[in-house]
């Protein structure tokens, strides 16, 4: 979290710039189609929360650990000093368009990888309810590809074979598979790496494995907690260029969690801001900036400005949460 | 630390103590001598570590040929090096020797696949679902402790003086330590490595089988290297106790002449084949895990 307050409406005159081209990372001819669909461009912003027929949608949900399987306080549970007294999540209603980026921020615990993992399926809400075109989340799922903060990949497995994981469960021919493969590990620029095991990789290419084998199912949503939390600077930035033009190349709806705000701002199309105790959204703001994203975006006022509106709201959140604890601790 | 305030009352000869500390600046002890001694931690070259390894063969070998050379220790209780290697040459020539060998390598074999057959799907289960930990813990942990040269009595009694009872004391020796340290390796696979391959759509066999095996293979391969020693010791007390052959008893059957070269002789020859199996399960563990740091 970063403590630099930033002037209000943007103190630094950056250049405002015309949407750029996509920074292109990988070998020439990444963005070639093999074996996956793919849009035109980056799909328009979607109508506001509450459109018919939304692709990812949470309704009422809560969570709180407390409560045991049937709901009753679990006993023996009764949490570490200063641990919040209220549930982790309670009342997100949430609505992610099909082919939407958005981005949620948040300081730490408001609950935001938790309700990830809700959408993911590795949690039970123990209120309302998540519905992926209709259906309701009972259980992980290929339709709902994560990717965590340390990639989390199978380390005896080469890249190729990380992404392979997921096809490898379903009837498709070894040819077809490899197809698929191949397409992947060229979108995300990693042809040459294809049979290095995950500990001959840098972090930021195992990042990218990991998105690829995310992507290898062709999910409905991708999940991405942190993804690049763990990274350098100058690899983040280049991970979120690319991660930009993944999401353009493959028309996937993408919903991520991250503590970073500029990262959140600049990723995404809409910002949604939790609080603590519980966490709950106090914001969802949706981000008008040009689709073609570059590094000149980031000096462009109108995102200096919104970046900072967003930090505020964090910050203040924070604050609060911090200031709840202290009490809370005595 | 808090900055200093402009009114900060000067506290001892040196700068004044900031923020309401009334204490001076903690004691600087002189820095390290620079050693040429290896540091913790320290690598060393290869020709050293080379060096090394053999002073670590040569230095008892030398100390043995001195003291029995010396005289200062009758031959009967420490024969030489030389009567030894003749010795062990004798046994070869008769034969004895690898019918010994292979009678006890067969007994080890059979035992240790037995113990290493039940003790690796108890362990997988343990390590991967609580409620089996829960119920197989407790009893396994218990018989651990039980010696298992101890059942060699009750194994007679119940399998007569056969095979079948070594092989059985082979796996009572093996099974429960070879059954909770794969139950540790299996419960050291990382949590998030389990619920990624569960999003990309993997059921719980599937999880088990493309997930679990091959991370925990490396670690359970490690675990039958520690236990295979066991088995290999266990195999020679059984032959010590009751048997028509094998390594152990024809250690028996030297004691019985006072025939201490021949004991030597033995001893080097269970100690090479035991080296031998370490060797050739760290290979195959080096191959499987080459993916393990």
């Amino acid at each position: 979290m970063s403590d630099t307050s930033q002037p209000a409406g943007g103190g630094f005159a950056g250049p405002t710039t015309q949407p750029g081209p996509f920074v292109q990372f990988g070998p020439a001819g990444a963005t070639e189609p093999v074996g996956m669909r793919k849009s035109a461009g980056p799909p328009e912003p979607a109508a506001g929360p509450g459109a018919a027929g939304g692709a990812l949608r949470l309704r009422g949900v809560g969570m709180d650990f407390r409560a045991g399987r049937r709901g009753r306080p679990r006993r023996g549970r009764g949490g570490a000093p200063g641990e919040a007294s209220v549930p982790t999540l309670a009342d997100i209603d949430l609505v992610v368009e099909p082919g939407e980026f958005v981005c949620i921020v948040g300081a730490s615990g408001s609950g935001k990888s938790t309700l990830l993992r809700l959408v993911a399926g590795l949690l039970r809400p123990t209120a309302g309810e998540v519905t992926l075109d209709g259906g309701p989340v009972v259980g992980p799922g290929p339709e709902r590809g994560l990717v965590c903060q340390t990639g989390a990949l199978f380390p005896w497995r080469t890249a190729a074979a990380n992404v392979a994981f997921g096809l490898e469960l379903l009837p498709l021919s070894r040819a077809d598979r490899s197809r698929r493969v191949a397409w992947l590990l060229r979108e995300v620029g990693l042809e040459p790496y294809a049979d290095r095991l995950p500990g001959q990789l840098s972090g930021g290419q195992r990042q990218r494995v990991a998105i690829a084998r995310a992507l290898a199912c062709e999910p409905r949503v991708v999940l991405l907690d942190e993804p690049f939390g763990a990274l350098d600077v100058q690899t983040k930035e280049d991970m979120q260029l690319f991660l930009r033009r993944v999401w353009a190349d493959t028309g996937t709806t993408v919903l991520m969690v991250t503590h970073d705000v500029e990262e959140a701002v600049f990723l995404g199309q809409r910002v949604v801001v939790l609080a603590s105790d519980p966490g709950r959204v106090v914001a969802d703001i949706p981000v008008r900036l040009p689709d073609g994203r570059d590094l000149a975006t980031r000096r462009d006022s109108a995102f200096l400005a919104l970046r900072s509106e967003v930090e505020d709201l964090v910050r203040l959140h924070h604050r609060a949460h911090a200031r709840r604890l202290a009490e809370a601790a005595g | 630390m808090a900055p200093a305030p402009a009114t900060a009352p000067a506290e001892g000869p040196a700068r004044p103590a900031a923020g309401g500390r009334d204490w001076g600046p903690p004691p600087r002890r002189r820095p390290a001598r620079p050693s040429r001694l290896p540091k913790l931690g320290d690598d060393v070259s290869p020709s050293t570590r080379w060096a090394l390894r053999a002073l670590s063969v040569a230095v008892p070998l030398v100390v043995w040929v001195v003291l029995s050379a010396s005289g200062a220790v009758d031959d009967t209780f420490l024969p030489s090096p030389a009567a030894v290697a003749r010795a062990g040459a004798d046994m070869a020539r008769s034969g004895e020797l690898f019918s010994d060998t292979a009678s006890s390598v067969r007994r080890v074999g059979l035992g240790f696949l037995i113990a290493v057959a039940i003790s690796v799907p108890l362990g997988f289960a343990m390590g991967s679902m609580s409620w089996a930990q829960a119920l197989l813990e407790p009893v396994i942990g218990l018989l651990r402790y039980m010696p298992a040269s101890a059942f060699i009595p009750l194994l007679i009694i119940w399998l007569g003086l056969g095979e079948s009872s070594k092989i059985a004391l082979l796996v009572i020796g093996v099974v429960f330590f070879n059954t909770l340290m794969t139950a540790d390796v299996v419960r050291r696979i990382p949590r998030d490595l389990l619920e990624v391959s569960a999003t990309l759509g993997a059921r719980q066999h599937e999880i088990a089988r493309k997930v679990i095996l091959p991370y925990a293979l490396p670690g359970m391969i490690d675990a039958m290297r520690v236990n295979a020693a066991a088995a290999w010791n266990f195999v020679v007390v059984a032959e010590l106790v009751a048997a028509t052959s094998g390594l152990g008893y024809r250690i028996t059957r030297a004691q019985r002449f006072l025939q201490t070269d021949k004991i030597f002789a033995v001893l080097v020859v269970i100690g090479v084949i035991g080296l031998v199996i370490d060797i050739l399960l760290r290979v195959l563990r080096d191959q499987v895990g080459r993916w393990a740091p």
